[in-house]
Formats: structure tokens, sequence, C-alpha cells
């Protein structure tokens, strides 16, 4: 299915203020480790220079940019080089056409209804070793990447029997892995919020479009953005603002949704749209945060994901985070993990993510922890994948430091 | 978000200042429009390269302070200069250190083929400053376009080889690439044998500086001992890996200590009350973001990274709109040939003792802002070969006058 190309969304800035000074291929963790991509400055603004609306595209290892968004925060020109890869990467898969197998990945949201219903045998499924060998050799979704387990109830059932009180109202976006695939993200923050004296609520929501508008098919990114804004203008208009707790969903709906998409009103939407822990944040900055925390002695490593870098609000999670008595806590001095999404879901990107992967999980090693944090499902999905210890959202072990936490 | 000091800028001074703050216990934002340019440029670090060699720099550069008082290192003396290039030292411990030879300045082999004048060397060039008294052997990579190993033999009169290794058959390299293979160990062994191979009699072996980002030390070391020859690194065009290296030992030891780093977005704007600023607004479409703090650094740089703009008849200062010493009208901003000293390059911001910003007549523009790195005035880092040295001395100064506050 064909994603097409808005005219309108094309970047607003210039690609001619690169200056050619190669800050951003010291950070692009894809040229780093293969020569098929050749950096984020030849990519974006070198190859801009060479495109034309109605010219076919060239250039197909556009397709490896893995969308972290690492270069955009270094230039020091403000070059939007991950959205001119975007556009690009978006023009040349509307040239090609998309493989089923992009359409499976970026709509898992379509069966995860009866996917979580059925978990048991749905998991059993994913499991299978000849079904996964199906996958790889006809779909082409790396047989060598465990697919994510469904879970029952799903968070949004749990939620239905579970009675928020509070004296103010907060909304949660919780996305569609959290829904589905690790409930308990969605439960620990439902609880942490309720100890800070928020009845929580959730808006009707779906997929932030993200893994669709990744494998550039702007059309069907800015239908799901539509039916969100329209659904988050009625929460905020009511006086409520929105946390959510999955950094790629948070970038995405506050920052792509009136950037690249051009949804009117996203920005009120944005100006109320909060990081969960840059809300928690802000409620320490009031004075009003919850801490009585309790001891919790154990050793922690947290990675701080390439969309929550992009979402310029530092790391909260290590302000509240060290707040926790006894919690060991290290920033692990990595970039990006890797997996991009679907990105390393697909066969012929496979290697390239575990390559990027490898220096993470080096870092990882050298620290040594008992349990590794990040805020993004992605992230967790690869170190999981990458170390085999246990890894969790930060807010998991926050309800952990809480003295009580509500069941 | 309120913090006790905002820094606006991520090069050097930008980290220096960081430094100093978060050390006396402040809460600290560093924003940079991009990461700064340590990538670019800084790889060893420059003091005063115009100093001749054969010249202890203590004491040249007690001359040139005598000499000019209105530069950056005139304002602040001796002794300051001292202290902060000691500070910076400090997060440097053995084994990947900065350090001089005897004190003087000393002529580095560059990947252009040039031997550049320079004062603190990091531990894996320091063998390369002999390159005229030993026998060297210089080696490329192929792939690797920022380096021609025949090249810089035939410039620096020894033997030069570029060096294809079989499990890499890769079309292009960059730095940064390399210097990832370099940290793979069976990538080591296959570069150590091929290199022990090629030897004949050279006891110094130049390579580009790719010897690994997070360990050069021990690598440099593990081939030394299999190839039974000291190695040294050549500085090469950007990206720079030793200039990676500084950025991220000072990004990683500031976060440790509580530091917020804000990347990817530009200042657009401050809010003022009299002469104090009080808030910065930071545009990350479609919301701004502002910060309040008690005091500010302007650690933007030049013109590359924005600090400085230039329009048809004046260079200006975008963020606070500071007065700028002008090198003149628009027709005198350059001299006739590409190497010449350029008046452009003295333009710059006015300071008092303290890094104060100042106009023309000396009044205070702000009571509560100080400025840092090669944005002043009064120097030209270029041909001074000063770059370096600005940013560590009047970054660590500039954030110890505001603590002082």
């Amino acid at each position: 299915m064909p994603g097409s190309m808005n005219e309108k969304s094309w970047p607003k800035n210039n690609s001619d203020v690169c200056i050619r000074c190669a800050t951003c291929m010291a950070v692009c963790p894809v040229s780093r480790v293969t020569p098929l991509f050749p950096g984020p400055k030849q990519a974006g603004p070198g190859a801009q220079r060479f495109r034309k609306g109605n010219d076919p595209s060239v250039e197909e290892w556009i397709d490896l940019c893995i969308g972290c968004h690492l270069c955009d925060l270094a230039c020091p020109s403000g070059v939007p080089i991950a959205e001119l890869n975007l556009l690009a990467k978006a023009k040349y898969l509307d040239e090609k056409g998309r493989p089923l197998r992009d359409w499976l990945l970026t709509h898992t949201y379509r069966f995860s209804g009866p996917a979580s219903f059925l978990s048991t045998i749905a998991n059993l499924l994913l499991k299978n070793r000849v079904i996964r060998w199906i996958a790889d050799a006809l779909l082409k979704i790396d047989q060598r990447r465990q697919l994510p387990v469904y879970e029952s109830p799903t968070f949004r059932q749990w939620f239905k029997e579970h009675p928020s009180e509070g004296s103010k109202k907060i909304a949660y976006f919780y996305g569609c892995f959290i829904n589905t695939n690790e409930v308990d993200v969605g439960k620990a923050t439902v609880q942490v919020l309720e100890a800070n004296g928020f009845e929580v609520y959730l808006p009707p929501q779906e997929c932030c479009g993200l893994p669709v508008l990744g494998s550039g098919n702007f059309k069907e990114a800015r239908k799901m953005a539509l039916k969100n804004v329209s659904s988050f203008l009625k929460t905020i208009r009511s006086g409520i603002e929105i946390v959510f707790s999955s950094t790629s969903c948070g970038h995405m709906i506050k920052h792509d949704y009136g950037q690249l998409l051009n949804i009117p009103e996203s920005e009120k939407v944005a100006e109320h749209f909060f990081d969960l822990f840059e809300f928690l944040r802000n409620l320490k900055e009031e004075g009003t945060l919850n801490t009585r925390f309790k001891e919790l002695p154990l050793k922690a490593a947290y990675f701080a994901p390439c969309h929550l870098r992009s979402l310029g609000i530092g790391l909260p999670v290590l302000e509240i985070l060290r707040l926790i008595p006894r919690l060991e806590l290290e920033n692990i001095e990595a970039d990006c993990c890797g997996l991009g999404g679907t990105f390393g879901f697909k066969k012929e990107k496979y290697e390239i993510s575990q390559e990027i992967g490898k220096d993470l999980r080096e870092a990882i090693d050298r620290i040594k922890p008992k349990v590794v944090l990040t805020d993004c499902e992605g992230c967790r999905i690869q170190i999981r994948h990458l170390t085999g210890l246990k890894v969790q959202h930060p807010i998991q072990i926050l309800r952990e430091a809480l003295t009580e936490p509500k069941e | 978000m309120h913090y006790d000091l905002i820094i606006i800028g991520m090069g050097l001074s930008g980290l220096m200042a960081a430094r100093v703050a978060a050390e006396a216990g402040k809460k600290v934002l560093i924003i940079g429009k991009g990461m700064g340019c340590l990538t670019l440029f800084s790889n060893t670090i420059d003091l005063l390269g115009k100093i001749p060699e054969t010249v202890k720099l203590e004491d040249g550069l007690s001359q040139w302070i005598h000499d000019h008082p209105d530069h950056p290192y005139g304002k602040m003396g001796l002794e300051k200069i001292e202290e902060a290039l000691s500070s910076f030292n400090s997060f440097f411990p053995p084994p990947y250190t900065f350090q001089s030879k005897n004190g003087t300045n000393s002529l580095v082999p560059t990947a252009a083929g040039t031997l550049r004048p320079t004062y603190l060397i990091p531990s894996t060039m320091m063998k390369g400053i002999s390159l005229k008294k030993k026998k060297a052997l210089i080696i490329g990579f192929q792939g690797y376009k920022d380096f021609y190993a025949r090249r810089l033999a035939d410039l620096f009169n020894c033997r030069g080889i570029t060096l294809s290794l079989a499990e890499n058959p890769q079309k292009e390299m960059t730095s940064t690439a390399l210097a990832r293979l370099m940290e793979q160990p069976f990538l080591r062994d296959l570069f150590s044998a091929e290199v022990k191979k090629q030897i004949r009699d050279e006891e110094i072996i130049g390579l580009p500086a790719v010897l690994g980002v997070n360990d050069p030390t021990k690598i440099r070391k593990e081939i030394e001992k299999k190839i039974g020859a000291s190695l040294f690194e050549i500085p090469v065009p950007p990206p720079s890996i030793p200039g990676l290296r500084i950025f991220n030992r000072f990004k990683a030891r500031l976060l440790q200590k509580g530091v917020t780093f804000l990347s990817g977005h530009p200042v657009t704007k401050v809010v003022l009350k009299g002469n104090r600023c009080e808030k910065i607004e930071v545009s990350h479409p479609p919301i701004t973001n502002s910060y309040s703090a008690d005091r500010f650094i302007l650690a933007t740089g030049r013109f590359l990274g924005g600090g400085l703009i230039a329009d048809r008849l004046r260079i200006l200062e975008p963020i606070f709109n500071l007065p700028v010493a002008q090198p003149g009208s628009q027709e005198k901003w350059f001299e006739g040939s590409f190497f010449d000293e350029h008046p452009i390059h003295r333009a710059g911001i006015l300071t008092d003792v303290t890094l104060r910003p100042v106009d023309e007549r000396g009044n205070l523009s702000f009571e509560n802002v100080w400025v840092a790195g090669t944005i002043l005035s009064g120097h030209h880092y270029l041909h001074e070969k000063s770059r370096e040295g600005i940013e560590i001395v009047t970054g660590y100064w500039a954030a110890r006058n505001a603590m002082r506050q």
C-alpha cells in the first residue's frame, strides 16, 4: 500500500545550510558499522542537492537510515537531516513499492487484539521454529529475532477493572506495545501516578503511526494522527494533561505530527503532552513529588533512547531515580541500541542492527548491572536480545521504591 | 525549569565552564545548537603555537601577555592560564594524557602533510614529534580517503604503505568506522600481523588517529607489543576521533555530576529584565521551552556554529545582541590571499577582566552574563594557534567568576 508525498511536508529548512563539516559523521550509528550507508552528511544534505521531485530515486541505501535523529542533535548548522532522509526514503519506497512484510510489521496493532485474547496460541505460533523459518524465508523477518509475546488480559482490560482515584486528573497515552505486550509498564505508570495523587484516565487512542511513518508511509501515518489529535484535543480542552511512557510514540505525537505531517492543532496537543518522567520532574520542581521511597539496594544501568534525547528534555529518569536510597544507577555511554523499531526485524538489516547493538552491549558489560532500565520498548527488546539481562521501564523501579504501591 | 547556571554552547569552553560549576555543586544546564565543534579541530591542545619550539612556552607566553593586554590571555594572566590548564589535565589522568614536550611547543605531523606546532599532545601522538629524528613508516588504509600514506611519506621523507585488510573489504571507510574496527580484537591481530610483515628497520609507525574511541592507549600498547615498534597517531580531517574522545569524556563525567545536556535546538530568545538575563527560550517545533537561571555563560563560538553572524555591514552576536568589536568596514574584512591574517577573524565580544560583556566605552552590558571561548575579541586564534587554550582558560574562568557572584 503506497504512501504518498505531501508537497507541503517538504523541509522547512534549506539543506544548503549544511557546511559539510562532518560532525554528524561522528555520531551516525549506521555508517559506523557498515559502508553500505554513506552517512548523514552524504545521505541527507549531500544527496538532497541532486534530488528533484520528478526524477526517480537512485539511492537504495536511503532505506538504511535507522531514523535515530542523532545527526540532528549533533549538527551545528541546524540541518534537519533525519527529515531529509525520511522524505527521500518515502519517495524511494513509493516508487519501489513496499513488501507485505513491511505492512505486517507496521500494522501489528490490527491483530494484537485477537492475539492477546488467544495469547497462548499466538505465542506458541510466534515461538514455533517452523513458523519463524517460514517468516524468515517468505517474509524476510529474521528468524534470529524473537518476536514479542502477547499478554492477556491487555492493559486496557486490566484498567477497566481498576478503579482509579485521586484528587487531580491525568490522562495516559500507553501505546500499542504496553497494551498487549508489556502490560506491567502500564500498570506501574498508573500506580505511580496514583501514588502521587492522580486519578488516571485513558483517552481513546490508537497507534501513534510511527511504524508506518518510519517506513515512509506518510498517508497512513496522517490518518492515525488525525484520529489521535481529535481525541487528545477533547481531553486537553477538559483541562487534563496527557503523559506518555513510550518515548518514540511520544516524540512522534509531540514533534512529528506538526512538523512532518502538518496535522492541524497538533501544536496544542504538543503543549500538554509530557514524557512520564518529565512530568514527574515537574512535580519534583513544584515540591509535590511523592518521595517516600524505601531503600532499594540494586545496581542498575540506564540507557537513554535516541528519541528521548531528541525530545530535548535532558535525562529526567536519572534525576528522579537518583532520589531512591541505595539504588546504584549508572548511565550507559552508548548511542542507539540498533533496533530502530521494525528496522532490526528485517532480514536484510538484522546484521547491521546487531553490529550497532554490539557497542551498547559492550558498554553494559563494563557496568555489570543487575537490571537495565530504558524508556523505549524497542530498546528493551533489543537489550534483552543482546544481553539476556532483566530489562525494565524505569517506572517499574520507581513503583518498587514507593513504599505503599497501590494494588 | 530553573538552574544556577545556564551555558549556551557545547564546545570546549562551554564544557569547561559546566565542569567548574558542576564541581562546585551547582545545578547546570548546557545547551547547544549542535554538539559543538570538538570533532572538527581538536586533536591536540594549542596554547600559542606562534611561539617557536626553541623557547619555553611559559616565557613566550609571559611576553605575549605583556605585549597584548586585550588578548584573552592578557586579561587572564599567566597564573590563571596555568590553573585552567591543570584543571583540564586533571580530566585526563594516565594513561590517556595531554602533555607537552619539555614545556615547549612541538611539531606534530598531520594528515595534510604539515608539521603543526602545538602544545599539549595526547599520549598516542607523542612519538610523532620525533618523526624527523627516527626512521618512520606511515600506514594508511585502503578506502580511507582522508589519509594518503605515500604522499605523507614523500613529504616527511620516510616510507609509506597502504594496507588492505582482507577481512575488511570495504570500499569506503570513515574515521569513525575505522576507529570502531580497531576496537575489535580480531582486526587488531590482523593489522598487527600485516604491519609486522611490512616493517623493515623502522622504529616508529604512524597511522591515522583511529586507535579506537574508548581506550586508545590499551589498543596502542597491544599493537606495539605485537609489532615490536612504537606507534603514533596522526591527526586527520573531521570527524576527529581524538576530539570525540575529549567530548565523550566531558559528557560522561558531567552527566554523572547531574549536568543537563540539551542539543539539537537553538536558543531563539532571551528574556531580559533591566540589565539582567532572566531566561532563555529554546525552539523545538511546535513548542518552545523556557529555562531560567541566576547566571548565564555565552560560549557559542564564531561563524562556523553561528556564535557570530555577518550581514552586509556588520558582524553581529545573534543571541544577546552584544556589542561586537568590528573589523572595520566590509571592504577591510579580508586580505588578498587565503592564508593572510584576515581582520574579520579579530571581530568578537568585548569584555572586562572578569569576562562580562561590555560596550566600546567599557560599560557593562549585563550583570549576570559572562562570555567564553573563541567568540571573544582581541585574538586571532587561526594565526596564533591558540584555539583550545583560549577555550579552556576562558571557559574555566567565566564559570569561576560567575560562581563568585
